[in-house]
């Protein structure tokens, strides 16, 4: 939450060294499908978890059941898609619609939860959506799951090959980073950052308390649901079982603290560094010996966390600020003795 | 009347912290609130700000009725308060904490940032705005709540001992900002221990006792009162 805004030529080199990056690495994609697989869920964490922070991070409310809003998200586009023909670039606005509805209702009912208690009421949330998806087979056809047929077309969001899709989920994450990135430099992340400190104080400086943290569940939950449509129109097949995982809800939160809770990049950084670990170490260690590949990551985890238990962005971020700091003070002495 | 309180009483499980206080303050007066621990002044505080519901009674602000208004409604309306235990937003900058009150005004972040500038030169923070506030020292902390209440530009301050905890020096300081505050034309309502304070700012004092009001008169008339020496200043007492 720094304004400093330095319009120099440095200031557009870092913008064009990011985008010749993220240039070369889609081009290199199109010559490797694990190196195209890896970007295509960097790009769509990056996104997903972005939209975690706004609530989990600024807003401080620790959610673990946004995969909620990650199922509404797949489930309604895909269903439109296949019943109605709709296209799925509207069915992700309809899904991210509904799922603003449903975080308007869990807002306002986990209100006055705190904490672990907070906590537990999103994941009780997820788990009965899971539930009644799997349930409801009439309409969902439960457990089965519901497979989309590869009809590769920009109108249907379906792609031939990886390029097509890392670049949507770049575009995705792209849009939730400027949102977040406009809301952290206005008054609404200023906002939540102060509800996220103290409620009480909040209050006696007029923020209405209850509104900013349902609008900021709200806004969180919208781009998780348009990430669940990304997501399952890259996989072509979605079940309850994967659409509503626990694990997805984890990752978006886990990325966010690993990179830095609450910061505009941490999600970004979070997102770049643990993706290719998870599915370096899947693919290397998960066939020789079961849960292997999941322990190592859990070690990589721990000893991190250790290491910065701020995460990784503001940690990186201190350290470069302390060394200018310090080489200003030299320049200083320096000038000063002559 | 600025603020008036009529009968108001506020009971915890059949604790009586309240009973039927009545209050008027004026526009422009800096009114003390004294008298024992437990004697109800904090509790007054919160009920007037929005921050309990009386049990009964009214609280009328401006001459409107506000009994029960939620406390970010009341900062709208332009009452701010401080914490007795202060309550800074501790991981975010001085300045940042400023400019959340700031915004309550309206305006563009650059905008704000500037305004929010400008009070932290007011209540002297400014050489520490981008300290982040749980490393101010206590006298620091004391300042910024101050600075946050003035940011939305309130017709009323409810100061909770903004001094308790201070040294002579930075008492001194507080009382020249507090001076500094009522000259803007904000309206002063303080609850505070150190007697030469509030007998130095204050045109009225108000004394609470055991939740009810004991008497209200002005300084030099409640010291001598002997209602108050028995129940809060204690035979014998002198400012010297």
């Amino acid at each position: 939450m720094d304004g400093k805004k330095t319009k120099s030529p440095k200031f557009l080199i870092k913008y064009l060294v990011v985008a010749g990056a993220v240039c070369f690495a889609i081009a290199y994609g199109n010559t490797n499908a694990f190196f195209a697989h890896n970007l295509v869920l960097i790009f769509l964490y990056m996104g997903l978890s972005q939209a975690w922070n706004i609530i989990g991070g600024y807003a401080g409310q620790l959610s673990l059941g946004h995969v909620a809003f990650f199922g509404i998200g797949s489930y309604t586009s895909t269903l439109l898609y296949l019943n109605y023909g709709i296209t799925p670039w509207i069915g992700a606005l309809v899904g991210a619609a509904l799922a603003a509805v449903v975080a308007y209702g869990l807002g306002w009912a986990t209100l006055r939860l705190k904490g672990a208690y907070f906590t537990l009421a999103t994941i009780a949330f997820a788990e009965v959506l899971r539930i009644l998806a799997t349930n409801f087979s009439g309409i969902t056809k439960g457990a089965q799951g519901v497979g989309i047929p590869f009809r590769p077309e920009l109108g249907n969001m379906i792609f031939r090959g990886k390029t097509g899709y890392v670049i949507l989920a770049l575009g995705f994450a792209v849009i939730v980073y400027l949102v977040c990135r406009y809301m952290d430099r206005t008054r609404l992340g200023y906002y939540l950052a102060a509800i996220r400190e103290d409620e009480t104080t909040s209050a006696s400086m007029g923020i209405n308390v209850a509104n900013n943290k349902v609008l900021a569940m709200v806004l969180s939950a919208v781009f998780t649901a348009i990430g669940g449509t990304v997501y399952a129109q890259y996989i072509l097949f979605i079940e309850p079982a994967s659409e509503f995982s626990y694990s997805v809800s984890l990752n978006m939160a886990l990325f966010a603290i690993f990179g830095g809770l609450g910061s505009l990049y941490g999600p970004i950084v979070g997102a770049a560094i643990l993706i290719p670990i998870q599915e370096y170490l899947r693919v290397t260690f998960g066939g020789s010996l079961p849960g292997l590949h999941l322990a190592m990551f859990g070690l990589v985890l721990i000893i991190t966390v250790l290491l910065m238990p701020k995460g990784v962005f503001p940690t990186i971020q201190g350290f470069v600020q302390g060394r200018i700091a310090r080489s200003q003070k030299k320049k200083l002495r320096g000038e000063g003795s002559q | 009347m600025i603020l008036e309180a009529i009968g108001v009483s506020k009971s915890f499980l059949g604790l009586q912290a309240l009973s039927n206080v009545d209050i008027q303050i004026a526009e422009g007066e800096i009114v003390g609130l004294i008298g024992p621990n437990g004697a109800g002044k904090t509790t007054l505080f919160n009920v007037i700000s929005g921050y309990l519901k009386p049990t009964t009674g009214d609280v009328l602000f401006a001459g409107d009725k506000v009994t029960g208004t939620r406390p970010h409604r009341m900062a709208h309306m332009g009452m701010a308060r401080t914490f007795q235990i202060v309550k800074p937003l501790a991981n975010m900058t001085v300045l940042e904490n400023v400019m959340v009150a700031q915004f309550m005004k309206g305006g563009r972040t650059k905008e704000v940032r500037e305004l929010a500038e400008h009070v932290l030169q007011q209540v002297g923070l400014y050489e520490q705005r981008n300290q982040t506030a749980g490393t101010l020292t206590l006298a620091g902390r004391k300042r910024l709540e101050v600075a946050r209440a003035l940011a939305i530009k309130p017709r009323l301050i409810l100061l909770d001992e903004v001094m308790a905890g201070l040294n002579a020096t930075e008492v001194q300081q507080t009382i020249d900002l507090i001076h500094l505050v009522h000259k803007q034309g904000i309206t002063i309502f303080i609850i505070e221990h150190i007697m030469h304070v509030i007998m130095s700012l204050s045109h009225r004092v108000i004394i609470l006792n055991q939740g009810e009001k004991l008497c209200e008169g002005r300084p030099e008339e409640v010291i001598n009162d002997q209602r108050v020496i028995d129940a809060y200043l204690g035979e014998g007492f002198s400012l010297a």
